[in-house]
């Protein structure tokens, strides 16, 4: 699905003292099964724009289209529209409440009133996904499970509406180091098995590299910088204008530059930047 | 949301809370004892001028109106039917009376100042204030054994987090809307569709408390009296003044119902 923004403002509480303008003229085009990154410092508005570009908040200025229609709040082509994007919200584990882990995935499908087979087999699916075995996990309470199989499960509960585009803000947000890993190697095996358009809303630049191409910046709730994800994340001073600090190996890069070193900047990995200084150290024929 | 505080600095604002509460309290009692049209208006215009000092939007009381439009509805349809008198429009054998519509009148006025003062009231002072006042005002009732300390915790806390779990209720309202909950379809299926807000709803708020109450007793927290506060109410002559207004603007009204 091809989803654009054209000039969308949104300011939540309007004409009370408690106004607040969260985005400012936003303009972004997302093409089919593009993985793009929404990059931004906290309160930069990053949370609003997952809402809008899923649908689910009208904003207060502006057009939002999805392929050929322009949404709004209650057209029946709006709600057709917006089935085929899936959101997971910051910390979607909140969100968990029925009895059965098999009922919470089944909460969506069931209420697209699909056949019950079709129900079961997207289950299945969504949870192989997210690698919790039906077998083990289906008929097991989603509360005595931990922090990170709460994650999956949620996910799992988005992932089983089919969704074309698949907005996940903050993903990795309260996660331990291998679990952000694992959750990003899983968005990856998603990404390469349905093609979907993937939206990651993230301010952990350092990681994000894994799973994006492009990258946009937001900041007090404009988009300051818009291009491919290393590019971005390597232009140290608008990452700074944006009040982010860019990730440690690019860090690391730009001072050997400085000194002289013969390396490239856009290294975001740290196992990449590792390589290149290496390359770089062999360049110079082995000298410190 | 309506009645919601708003910081200002306003002189309504910086009144002491003790001296507001009691304030609107008499204001509260006064419209049941102002039967004359003249007190009733005089009244009115008092709790409009509080208002404008405040600087309070009127757009926004009128929405506070707004939150008690069904009760005021149905009770004056009520009183307007119900009330014995000279029937004016007869529907088969009830009919609605003068009498009816003067006491429907005066309780829709009732009503709405009510719920304007009360609103006033939160909108001017915070919920910290509020329970701090409150507080103030009935430690007397300490001497005849009411836990009257631990019950102002409460009462704070109970504040404190209803805009964390008005919040919450608009996070998860969102959540479940993204996974296809519609809150659409027949009576059965709405009431339905609050079950994936309330269940984690409920569950946040669990953990919540018991983080809470953790936070606390890790900070030494224990009821009783022995507490003392960090901000200590003093009253000014703004406070002198603003009761002294409201007992004469009492005089007047009561007064004016024995001419």
């Amino acid at each position: 699905m091809h989803i654009e923004l054209l000039g969308v403002s949104h300011t939540y509480n309007a004409g009370t003292p408690l106004s607040h303008m969260a985005l400012h003229g936003i303009d972004l085009a997302i093409s089919p099964g593009e993985r793009i990154g929404i990059l931004g410092p906290t309160g930069s508005g990053k949370s609003t724009l997952a809402q809008i570009l899923a649908g689910l908040l009208v904003p207060t200025a502006g057009k939002v289209r999805l392929d050929d229609v322009v949404l709004r709040t209650r057209s029946s082509r709006t709600r057709s529209r917006r089935r085929r994007i899936g959101l997971a919200l910051q910390y979607p584990e909140e969100q968990i409440f029925e009895q059965t882990v098999f009922r919470e995935v089944a909460f969506g499908p069931k209420r697209l009133r699909l056949p019950r087979a079709e129900v079961e087999q997207r289950v299945h699916w969504a949870l192989n996904r997210v690698g919790l075995p039906p077998e083990t996990f289906a008929h097991r309470s989603p509360f005595t499970l931990s922090g990170g199989e709460m994650r999956r499960v949620a996910l799992a509960s988005v992932l089983s509406l089919r969704p074309d585009v698949l907005i996940l803000d903050e993903p990795t947000a309260g996660l331990d180091p291998s679990g952000r890993r694992e959750l990003l190697d899983l968005v990856n095996e998603l990404h390469s098995e349905t093609q979907c358009t993937l939206v990651i809303v993230s301010h952990d630049l350092g990681q994000i590299v894994r799973v994006v191409d492009r990258a946009a910046i937001l900041n007090a709730g404009q988009i300051i910088a818009d291009g491919p994800v290393r590019a971005v994340l390597s232009d140290r001073q608008t990452l700074a204008n944006a009040g982010l600090s860019a990730p440690a190996p690019v860090v690391l890069l730009h001072r050997l530059e400085a000194a002289g070193w013969p390396v490239q900047t856009d290294r975001v990995l740290p196992e990449e930047a590792a390589a290149e200084i290496y390359r770089a150290w062999q360049a110079r024929g082995g000298r410190p | 949301m309506p009645g919601m505080y708003v910081p200002d600095e306003t002189v309504v604002h910086r009144l002491d809370p003790r001296a507001k509460l009691a304030v609107a309290l008499v204001l509260m009692v006064l419209p049941f004892y102002a039967p004359s049209v003249a007190g009733g208006l005089l009244l009115a215009a008092f709790v409009i001028g509080i208002a404008l000092l405040a600087k309070v939007p009127l757009l926004s009381l009128l929405r506070t109106i707004y939150t008690i439009f069904w009760i005021g509805f149905v009770m004056f349809f009520f009183y307007a039917f119900t009330t014995p008198g000279e029937p004016l429009v007869s529907v088969g054998s009830i009919s609605v009376t003068l009498s009816g519509l003067l006491a429907g009148g005066v309780l829709i006025y009732r009503l709405c100042l009510l719920v304007v003062i009360s609103s006033l009231l939160t909108y001017t002072t915070s919920p910290g204030q509020l329970a701090h006042g409150l507080e103030a005002t009935l430690s007397p009732l300490t001497q005849i054994g009411l836990p009257v300390p631990e019950v102002s915790m409460v009462m704070t806390i109970a504040l404190r987090f209803v805009p964390t779990i008005s919040d919450q209720v608009d996070r998860i309202m969102t959540a479940q809307r993204a996974r296809g909950a519609d809150p659409t379809g027949n009576p059965l299926e709405r009431v339905q569709s609050w079950v994936p807000v309330f269940v984690p709803i409920f569950v946040l708020a669990f953990q919540r408390a018991e983080q809470l109450a953790t936070a606390m007793e890790a900070r030494g927290y224990r009821g009783g009296s022995q507490r003392t506060s960090l901000r200590q109410l003093h009253l000014s002559w703004h406070d002198a003044v603003a009761a002294l207004v409201t007992a004469g603007m009492a005089l007047v009204v009561v007064g004016a119902s024995y001419l």
